[in-house]
């Protein structure tokens, strides 16, 4: 008996979607309306963004509305996708700019004394960890780093981008992305060096010659 | 190649981010110099801390299925928003940030207030503060006209002012504005009918008033005095 989705399909002589599609190949068969097709995009990015747009934000609700708005963005403008970019370019930059958009909205709110942002970036870190791991810390130093180096650091570190991606997604020319990702991690060493010195002092057991710290 | 210089490739090393060509000169750089060494020994610790401790967030579980309920809510959405969009994207493309859309919210505003304002203190002036009678008389083409000075109600007044400019229009003339009350004043009131209905009236074999088909119009009662005598307006002395 065939499932419903098959039996919707089956109309439109779309044949049914494979895992090891490439993205491209998904989001034409998207466009003739294939949920099953996008659901196979969804789980190949949901949680690769979903890692990118909560570190971000710093509230774990908001970044999952923000990730579904990413989403239904993309469904919504799967017609004027254009096959010469490459699709993970073109999910990367819509949300990115939902992001950059969620902060700015975020920044009005502090602007009229409600500061919501502090308060996020603070429970986020230490309901997940704890405020003593070096996740904690690790964490708490990425959402200290202003927007535009986070983003760079992020792209790069977390969602192993190219640079020519990034750049791409992010609109900035290559010179400065990679700029932007060295900064943010001298930045970070910065932050990190005398905490992970004093967290492996506190561990006796450290696997780091402490010398190095 | 110096300390500093290095240093600022020193991550790019670490991770294999550099042409060859770069990767030879820091290592090169690195086996002569112990200071820069030990800060790539940190900038390996760091890296590693980077790789192995940034934890992988999930969504959660329902992500899918809440996704998919809003996909097949759509069509309707789409719908709704282009509706909506046309002035809200001229409103956007004209004025791309909240302040200037505030701005010009202020702009708006301040303009509607001076024409307001303009149009009071206009009409205030226009209406004088000792007339008594307080209608306009407007002839067609001509600019307003006011009329009645103190104790100066007579429709001679009037006509003598519609006469003046009544050849530009040979064959009528518009009295706009004019209450019942004033006409009374210039006008015998028994020359009304029971319904208050001005009957044509012969004024010095002249003017004969009847009332204008316009007399719905928002403006007022309009008074239509066709002419139906060519003889000069001037030379109604006796009425």
């Amino acid at each position: 008996m065939p499932s419903p989705d098959s039996e919707l399909n089956r109309d439109r002589q779309v044949p049914d979607s494979k895992i090891n599609d490439s993205d491209k190949d998904l989001l034409e068969r998207v466009k003739a309306n294939d949920t099953g097709a996008f659901s196979i995009l969804v789980d190949r990015y949901k949680v690769k963004l979903f890692n990118l747009i909560y570190r971000m934000l710093q509230n774990r609700e908001e970044a999952e509305d923000i990730l579904q708005e990413t989403f239904l963005r993309v469904f919504k403008e799967r017609e004027r996708f254009d096959p010469t970019y490459s699709f993970s370019t073109w999910i990367y930059t819509i949300a990115l700019n939902l992001c950059r958009n969620e902060l700015k909205r975020k920044k009005k709110f502090r602007f009229f004394g409600l500061d919501l942002i502090k308060d996020d970036r603070r429970y986020a870190v230490e309901k997940t960890f704890g405020s003593g791991s070096l996740s904690a810390v690790l964490e708490k130093a990425i959402a200290s780093l202003p927007e535009k180096y986070r983003t760079a650091f992020l792209l790069r570190e977390v969602n192993q981008l190219s640079y020519e991606e990034m750049s791409e997604s992010m609109g900035v020319p290559l010179g400065t992305v990679k700029s932007r990702v060295n900064r943010a991690r001298f930045m970070l060493q910065g932050q990190l060096s005398p905490k992970i010195k004093e967290h492996y002092e506190v561990s006796k057991s450290s696997p780091i010659p402490l010398w190095l710290l | 190649m110096k300390c500093r210089k290095v240093r600022q490739y020193l991550y790019g090393y670490c991770k294999n981010e550099l042409t060859p060509a770069e990767s030879d000169r820091i290592k090169a750089h690195l086996d002569s110099c112990a200071e820069c060494a030990k800060e790539m020994e940190k900038v390996a610790v760091v890296s590693t801390l980077l790789k192995d401790s940034l934890e992988v967030f999930v969504p959660s579980p329902d992500f899918n299925e809440k996704l998919l309920v809003k996909i097949r809510s759509m069509p309707l959405e789409v719908e709704e928003k282009k509706r909506q969009t046309w002035w809200q994207k001229l409103l956007h493309e004209t004025f791309p940030s909240i302040r200037l859309r505030w701005a010009a919210a202020g702009a708006v505003s301040v303009i509607i207030l001076a024409v307001v304002a303009t149009m009071v203190t206009q009409k205030r002036f226009s209406q004088g503060p000792e007339s008594i009678v307080s209608d306009n008389i407007y002839t067609e083409g001509q600019d307003l006209v006011s009329s009645g000075e103190k104790g100066d109600s007579s429709l001679e007044k009037i006509f003598e002012q519609a006469g003046r400019t009544s050849t530009l229009s040979d064959k009528s003339f518009v009295i706009e504005n004019l209450s019942t009350a004033s006409l009374d004043k210039v006008f015998d009131s028994t020359k009304r009918g029971e319904d208050g209905r001005i009957t044509p009236v012969d004024l010095n074999r002249r003017f004969i008033i009847e009332r204008s088909p316009y007399q719905n119009l928002s403006r007022g009662n309009h008074y239509v005095l066709p002419v139906v005598s060519s003889q000069p307006a001037s030379k109604k002395t006796d009425y």
